[in-house]
């Protein structure tokens, strides 16, 4: 028969281990709750300066307003460019204007050159008729004659400048006309290159503004999240409090059953054996987590 | 190919088909060269392609009107073409529509 000592023994060895069992629960719910709270804390603030850093980013590269950041620069980098393409292709266009005109001018040139060889072509046949006239006087047309070979050397003089001239002036054109074509050519870009490159500045302006966007309202959830989960976590609190109200009735319970053990003192009431016994039995098979900490403890808890 | 349609009401309107490039500015050189109307309309409607001699070309027209945005009007049609005049910011210089 098992005396009341026995049995008084055991069930306040049960509570109190259940008491203990509950504080350590106590202990650990709140040890894990601090820390994730804590790593949530580290978590947001991590987030916060990940935002901050891809702001810089963008401000860099967009500017806080129109006209600012490197974006923009490069917009009106591709400006300056066509504009100043424009410009030199104008100025071309109007040096093809003047080369025009300076052939023009020459052809007038060569149409004087024309004028000045049959002068010229006039004057020696002048000279030859004196000439014949000279012949024809004899002695006395001899000085004559010499004026009329005079006349006659200097038209050849004429003829000979004049073709001059018209070499030159067929060499002058040969070079205007590389001119002309160097100057087109100058005038000729294609502008396709410009727009390609102004089509990519802004579509890099439109992708990083929708990323931007996208970033900070993916933002924005994570951290309406985490307040969410933090304001969650403050459970342990109210658990806490359970746990200590039915730490505080089994303490109750306890202290009255150990009065009434030393009260009746001596044999069990039978039936109670049987309780004793499976009592003793529940306490040898029951195994719980003896850990105290979080820290202590390793995944096979769990 | 320059289409030349000579003074209408002190209106001269040029029509150019296809390229718009240096290829055109005999044409485009005859065409403008007489005394100058009131307003000149440059239709790029059916041009698909012009480079920076054209827009040369346009501005010397501009210069030839006393650079009076009013005085040169550019049709400026779709595609290429009026891409190039947006990016040369010839809205600012001529009457673009």
């Amino acid at each position: 028969m098992k005396t009341a000592e026995t049995l008084s023994a055991l069930v306040g060895q049960t509570l109190g281990g259940v008491i203990d069992d509950l504080s350590r629960a106590q202990h650990l719910v709140r040890e894990g709750v601090q820390g994730l709270t804590t790593s949530f804390h580290v978590f947001r603030h991590q987030l916060q300066a990940q935002n901050d850093e891809l702001g810089q980013v963008s401000k860099v590269l967009q500017g806080q307003e129109s006209g600012q950041g490197f974006i923009s620069h490069m917009n009106a980098i591709v400006g300056r460019f066509v504009e100043d393409l424009v410009h030199v292709s104008a100025s071309s266009v109007k040096l093809v204007q003047q080369v025009e005109r300076m052939g023009t001018d020459i052809e007038q040139v060569v149409h004087n050159v024309d004028r000045i060889e049959s002068l010229a072509n006039e004057t020696r046949f002048i000279a030859l008729n004196a000439r014949i006239e000279a012949h024809r006087a004899g002695d006395s047309g001899r000085t004559f004659r010499v004026v009329a070979d005079e006349v006659k050397a200097l038209a050849d003089d004429a003829t000979g400048f004049s073709a001059h001239i018209r070499e030159l002036v067929t060499r002058t054109h040969a070079r205007l006309d590389e001119a002309r074509a160097a100057v087109s050519a100058l005038a000729s870009h294609d502008m396709n290159g410009a727009l390609d490159a102004q089509r990519q500045v802004l579509s890099a302006l439109e992708a990083l503004s929708a990323t931007n966007s996208r970033v900070s309202a993916s933002l924005s959830q994570v951290d309406h999240h985490i307040a969410q989960t933090v304001r969650a976590l403050q459970f342990e609190d109210m658990v806490s409090q359970i746990l200590d109200s039915t730490k505080r009735r089994l303490e109750a319970v306890r202290t009255l059953w150990l009065e009434w053990a030393a009260r009746s003192q001596g044999q069990l009431p039978a039936g109670l054996d049987e309780v004793t016994n499976a009592l003793e039995a529940a306490l040898t098979t029951t195994t719980v987590v003896k850990q105290t900490s979080m820290n202590a403890g390793s995944v096979e808890l769990f | 190919m320059i289409d030349v349609q000579r003074e209408v009401e002190g209106v001269m309107t040029l029509r150019i088909s296809g390229k718009f490039n240096f290829s055109c500015y005999k044409e485009f050189q005859d065409a403008v060269s007489g005394p100058v109307p009131t307003r000149y309309v440059i239709d790029l409607s059916r041009a698909d392609y012009i480079d920076s001699s054209a827009l040369g070309m346009l501005l010397l027209l501009r210069e030839k009107v006393g650079e009076d945005a009013a005085r040169v009007v550019i049709k400026s049609g779709s595609g290429q073409p009026s891409e190039v005049l947006r990016l040369a910011n010839f809205q600012r210089l001529f009457t673009v529509n």
